[in-house]
């Protein structure tokens, strides 16, 4: 019972940070710039001043497009549940594993994509058309990196296989070395940051997938800004505690909790410091050349299932 | 689109999301062949009932198909109550970039939704594609007509299915000499079954 | 003999893997200056995994096979490479593969074919660093196929230096290194290579005016006096 409780609890504590992790993110890029940064609760004031707002609908939109974004927030909430932030064994872990995972990205997806066709004009089908597109290129990355994690832990179960790597004396493996800079393509390719997709650009030839939600506005575009923020979490939460999973708590005793959660926040930080480099670094690639970019992936994935294979296994 | 129409893919549809949420019972069903060419099926631990789809065992993948649906039910429901709409939705004309009315010709087809997919994997596909303008002035910049057509071929096609079947022709061409009627060549058709016959029973 | 499931023996297994790592990327690569920089990592790479295995093992004579991969691998060779390009003003040509995807997944299927090949041999050797002659021999193909891939000659020299790189690295991992006799004489050879290669690379360019190896079967476009 203690168990539900706590995976509720974290739960949460993931819908409620995720806001605050984009704004430290926001915080960095102006640093990185060279220019005043906002305070970093300012995405909690944009969400709160878009449910205040009038949402505004086209006349032609039909019921998907109002059911999306109810649709995308729920999948990153469940999303959320599967993933372990601060706590390991998880009840929901049981009921759900990496591959549903991907199931659930994949669902929030195809909403997405029909609601930017919805309404009939040129940008939400070409945003919907490259995001699946993207998508297309991206989950084979993702689903390799899964194997080879798999393969290692002989386990799919989230929880299982950080609680394993938890209570294992410290190994570097090539195969979780190529895995996680797999996972790190797959994460700024699937969440639209540079060098994928801008997502600060106006112009609307460039967006993949800003061009999707154009049409959103009010109540309705507060509920997918969150959950695209959910999803960023969900994504560093686990390239951070899957790779590196010192300091989760194994035990519900709340000062072990309490390190859980410095210790998530201190690596997610670090993370972002990372990410924003990154960017600094890189300008956006044409569209077509991110093909090479998530094939690079998909090879660092099979890389590291083929080093697992041929290095760690027997011997 | 009448509800006639509709229900024709709609039963389609329910039944695939009937058996993505009780996944279970298909599997049981299907556990037949795998225990006839792998000698092994579902393990006992699958039988923890129909709301869970264990293959090896809980610690190593599960999956609640059932459980999982509620779940998300459970959450649209709250996401509705909680950070639904508080005033009324108000409706407008969508936005047209100012190109004047939206028609139904300016929407994404499913041609051009393919387009980046066609153009990264155009290897695995035979893709013939013409673009015919109909030019205004000398320049070929204005055009007064443009005309688009696609037309896409499987690889297999061509490269397996047709030489099995040239090979298939040549094959029968050789042997339909046999129904020429020349009357030397059905004795000697008969001579052959002949020995043939003599050299199986020895 | 300490095991490798020691601090070493995990940078061993890491430092190979990096190694087979590089001979991926250096397929893919388009630009001649990186090619001879990943091949310079590469030597690094190898110098270092000398270097732990010298130590685990405990082998003075591993430690000079370091040194001398070291300073000839990943210093002069390199070098002499860079120079070679600056004085052909090959730092502006590329050398383009035409579909870099398929070659990659090519690539690693040529790791799990040499996993293959080499598996009876992992399970007969005794030494612990015998699980990286799969990479090792994967290296090899890899350099091969570098220099079947690419068009311009200087990538044939990197290629081929690639390829002595894993002979070099399959013999430290599946024997306890080679005699340091046939090192010397074989970080000899390489030098004389380098050197024979520069050589030539002048008197092709003047022949046939280009550094593309395809050109090599055209015909002379000279008048030859009819």
């Amino acid at each position: 019972m203690a168990a539900w409780l706590i995976n509720l609890l974290q739960v949460i504590l993931f819908v409620a940070t995720a806001p605050l992790l984009a704004g430290w993110i926001k915080i960095l890029k102006c640093w990185s710039q060279n220019r005043k940064a906002p305070s970093i609760w300012q995405p909690y004031r944009d969400l709160a001043k878009l449910l205040r707002k009038e949402t505004v609908v086209a006349e032609n939109a039909s019921w998907i497009f109002r059911a999306a974004p109810y649709v995308v927030f729920a999948v990153a909430v469940l999303a959320a549940a599967i993933v372990p932030l601060v706590a390991v064994p998880l009840p929901t872990d049981q009921m759900a594993d990496v591959i549903v995972l991907v199931g659930l990205f994949g669902l929030a997806r195809f909403f997405q994509a029909l609601a930017g066709l919805d309404i009939g004009t040129a940008f939400g089908g070409m945003g919907a058309s490259r995001e699946m597109t993207v998508a297309s290129l991206a989950e084979p990355a993702f689903l390799m990196v899964v194997f080879t994690l798999a393969l290692s832990m002989s386990t799919t179960n989230l929880s299982v296989a950080i609680e394993t790597l938890l209570h294992e004396p410290i190994t570097v493996r090539p195969s979780f070395v190529f895995a996680a800079l797999a996972l790190g393509l797959v994460a700024i390719a699937e969440t639209g940051r540079i060098p994928v997709d801008n997502p600060a650009t106006h112009l609307e030839l460039t967006m993949i997938h800003e061009a999707m939600v154009l049409e959103y506005s009010g109540h309705h575009l507060a509920l997918i800004e969150w959950a695209a923020q959910i999803r960023m979490m969900i994504y560093a939460t686990l390239l951070v505690n899957l790779f590196l999973p010192w300091g989760l708590a194994d035990r519900w005793t709340v000062a072990a909790l309490g390190w859980g959660t410095v210790a998530v926040a201190a690596k997610l930080a670090a993370l972002a410091v990372v990410l924003v480099l990154a960017e600094a670094v890189l300008a956006k690639m044409r569209f077509f050349r991110v093909q090479h970019f998530l094939g690079f992936a998909y090879l660092l994935a099979l890389l590291g299932m083929l080093t697992h294979v041929i290095l760690e296994v027997g011997g | 689109m009448s509800a006639r129409e509709l229900s024709g893919m709609g039963w389609l549809a329910g039944l695939c999301f009937l058996l993505g949420v009780l996944p279970t019972p298909l599997v049981r069903l299907l556990e037949g062949i795998s225990l006839q060419l792998t000698g092994s099926g579902l393990p006992a631990s699958a039988n923890r009932g129909f709301l869970w789809l264990a293959p090896v065992s809980p610690q190593q993948a599960s999956y609640a198909a059932l459980s999982v649906m509620l779940a998300l039910g459970i959450a649209l429901w709250l996401s509705y109550r909680w950070l639904g709409p508080r005033h009324p939705e108000r409706r407008a004309y969508p936005w047209e970039c100012g190109f004047g009315q939206l028609t139904p010709r300016m929407q994404w087809t499913a041609t051009a939704f393919a387009m980046p997919l066609r153009r990264i994997f155009a290897d695995a596909f035979v893709i013939h594609e013409e673009v015919v303008k109909r030019p205004l002035d000398a320049d070929g910049l204005k055009a007064s007509a443009i005309r688009y057509r696609l037309h896409v071929d499987d690889l297999l096609w061509r490269w397996f299915y047709e030489p099995v079947a040239r090979a298939l022709h040549w094959s029968v061409r050789r042997v339909g000499v046999i129904q020429s009627g020349h009357l030397r060549i059905y004795l000697a058709y008969s001579f052959f079954t002949l020995i043939v016959l003599l050299w199986v029973i020895s | 003999m300490t095991t490798l499931a020691s601090l070493y023996g995990q940078t061993i297994f890491l430092l190979s893997a990096l190694i087979l790592f590089t001979s991926f990327v250096m397929l893919a690569q388009s630009r001649v200056t990186a090619l001879v920089n990943l091949f310079a990592l590469q030597g690094f790479l190898l110098a270092v995994t000398t270097a732990l295995v010298a130590i685990v093992e405990n082998s003075s004579h591993l430690f000079l096979s370091a040194a001398l991969t070291l300073g000839l691998k990943a210093v002069l060779i390199p070098l002499l490479l860079h120079w070679l390009i600056l004085r052909m003003g090959l730092h502006r040509t590329t050398d383009e593969v035409m579909r870099p995807l398929p070659l990659l997944l090519g690539a690693a299927s040529l790791v799990v074919f040499s996993y293959y090949i080499t598996l009876p041999v992992v399970q007969l050797s005794e030494l612990e660093t015998r699980n990286i002659i799969a990479a090792s021999t994967a290296s090899l193909l890899l350099g091969m196929l570098l220099m079947i891939s690419h068009r311009q000659a200087i990538s044939h020299v990197v290629g081929f230096m690639a390829m002595e790189n894993a002979l070099f690295f399959s013999a430290l991992v599946a024997t306890h290194g080679m005699p340091l006799v046939v090192e010397l004489g074989i970080a000899f050879d390489v030098m004389v290579a380098a050197v024979i290669f520069g050589v030539f690379f002048f008197q092709i360019r003047e022949s046939i005016d280009s550094l593309d190896v395809d050109r090599l079967s055209r015909l002379a476009e000279r008048e030859e006096g009819l």
